[in-house]
């Protein structure tokens, strides 16, 4: 009797060892697997790795503590130092340009701004001309105003070019009865977008804008 | 019997109806996040932008409500829920709303109170769509969001065109490079300590990118500034 259940259990054993041999065996085979498809699927973008190496490349600038509470504001007038346009891929984004100071900027009586005082700013974007008298268009934006922070001047100051859309648009309705001489009417291009030291920039500093 | 049968019928009838409107309340409870969630990021988007032109922000399912491009005419963004279902993190939401924010503030401008700065988005929707890509990137990051999330984004829910010569939609492909190529040129700590690139969407645009990546590698090895045109 003894022997027998001694048998059973032997053959209950190994039967247990067996199914874990099975389950261990899997168990092996998806781990293999998992860590191949993993290595597989991971692609390294080689060009970033190398091109931005060795370049400090720092936080951008956030505005997420804000409180719009005051209207105070005190105007900046500037000029751009030199011309830029869009005719001739003269404009980037993120180019560099300079502005000057038009008048002195006062805050509590103090001088804040001199007259002439250069201040730099970025291209944000910009649109080149396009089809139907759209204009082109440059936008300036990250005014660095010394002294003063970022998150509290209120200024992308954007210029467009010679906007033809409302002559074209009604004409290419005029012309639909005669197609296709409506379709034509595309072939006419807004104007190129520049800035020159005429145009009058305006842009605010809110001193009470906390940020 | 007859009792019996008209007990149990009514008892199913109450409970039903019940149900129904606990499943009711558990679909406006689920809108009214969905709600709150686009709200939140759309006014976040639009105040640290310093953006002051009056922008509000809907969450629709039924597409057949909405006529027109209520962005450009009353300044209102609808999601819609066939559009929010590519989106996994908020990164990719603030992409897909700021987008729309530049459309819709692009309709205050120009003359007839933006009148005519709509009719031209409305004529040229091509020529505005990577101008309008670029900006969101400037917002998304200004509000603190990653603007890779707008690459995947884009990568996940945009499809490919064969040409897009005669379409009034640039490629999909052409778009993701001019953002890649712009968050380079702008922000490139997000490409050098990138969040996304163990993800599956922006691991699919690395892949799918490589011939406009290379072209951009050529441009930036040879210090050119003039722009491209991709694929």
């Amino acid at each position: 009797m003894n022997k027998l259940s001694n048998q059973t259990y032997y053959i209950e054993a190994c039967s247990l060892f067996r199914n874990f041999l099975k389950y261990f065996y899997l168990m092996i085979i998806f781990l293999f697997l998992s860590i191949n498809s993993a290595n597989a699927i991971l692609q390294e973008d080689t060009f970033i790795n190398e091109s931005l190496k060795e370049v400090n490349c720092t936080i951008p600038e956030t505005n997420l503590n804000y409180n719009y509470e005051s209207t105070e504001s005190i105007p900046v007038k500037l000029q751009i130092t030199d011309k830029i346009s869009t005719k001739k891929n003269g404009v980037y984004d993120g180019k560099i340009l300079q502005f000057k100071v038009r008048e002195d900027v006062f805050y509590n009586n103090e001088i804040i701004l001199k007259r002439g005082q250069i201040i730099n700013a970025k291209v944000g974007t910009y649109l080149t001309r396009g089809m139907n008298g759209i204009p082109a268009a440059i936008i300036i934006d990250n005014f660095e105003i010394p002294g003063i922070d970022n998150r509290q001047v209120k200024g992308t100051y954007i210029k467009k070019g010679l906007n033809l859309t409302l002559f074209v648009l009604p004409l290419k309705w005029a012309l639909t009865f005669l197609p296709p001489t409506g379709s034509f009417t595309n072939l006419i291009f807004g104007g190129n977008a520049s800035i020159s030291p005429k145009d009058r920039i305006l842009i605010y500093y809110y001193p009470n804008w906390h940020s | 019997m007859k009792k019996i049968l008209i007990i149990i019928v009514s008892m199913l009838f109450i409970f039903s109806s019940k149900v129904y409107a606990v499943q009711e309340a558990q679909i406006i409870l689920n809108d009214m996040n969905i709600q709150n969630r686009i709200s939140e990021i759309g006014l976040k988007l639009l105040n640290a932008n310093k953006i002051d032109k009056r922008i509000v922000f809907a969450y629709t399912k039924d597409d057949k409500l909405i006529k027109g491009e209520p962005s450009l005419t009353k300044r209102q963004i609808v999601i819609y829920k066939e559009g929010l279902k590519y989106v996994t993190d908020d990164n990719e939401l603030a992409g897909m709303l700021s987008r729309e924010i530049c459309k819709a503030l692009e309709s205050y401008l120009g003359p007839v109170r933006g009148f005519v700065g709509s009719a031209q988005i409305k004529a040229a929707p091509k020529k505005y769509e990577i101008f309008f890509d670029k900006r969101a990137v400037d917002l998304m990051v200004m509000a603190g969001y990653n603007p890779i999330g707008l690459i995947t984004y884009i990568n996940k829910s945009a499809p490919q065109k064969r040409y897009d010569i005669f379409s009034s939609h640039n490629l999909t492909s052409k778009r993701l490079a001019y953002i890649y190529e712009y968050i380079y040129t702008k922000y490139p700590i997000f490409l050098k300590e990138n969040e996304y690139i163990n993800t599956q969407a922006y691991q699919n645009f690395l892949l799918t990118s490589m011939e406009n990546r290379k072209k951009f590698q050529d441009k930036t090895e040879k210090g050119y500034k003039n722009e491209l045109k991709y694929e």
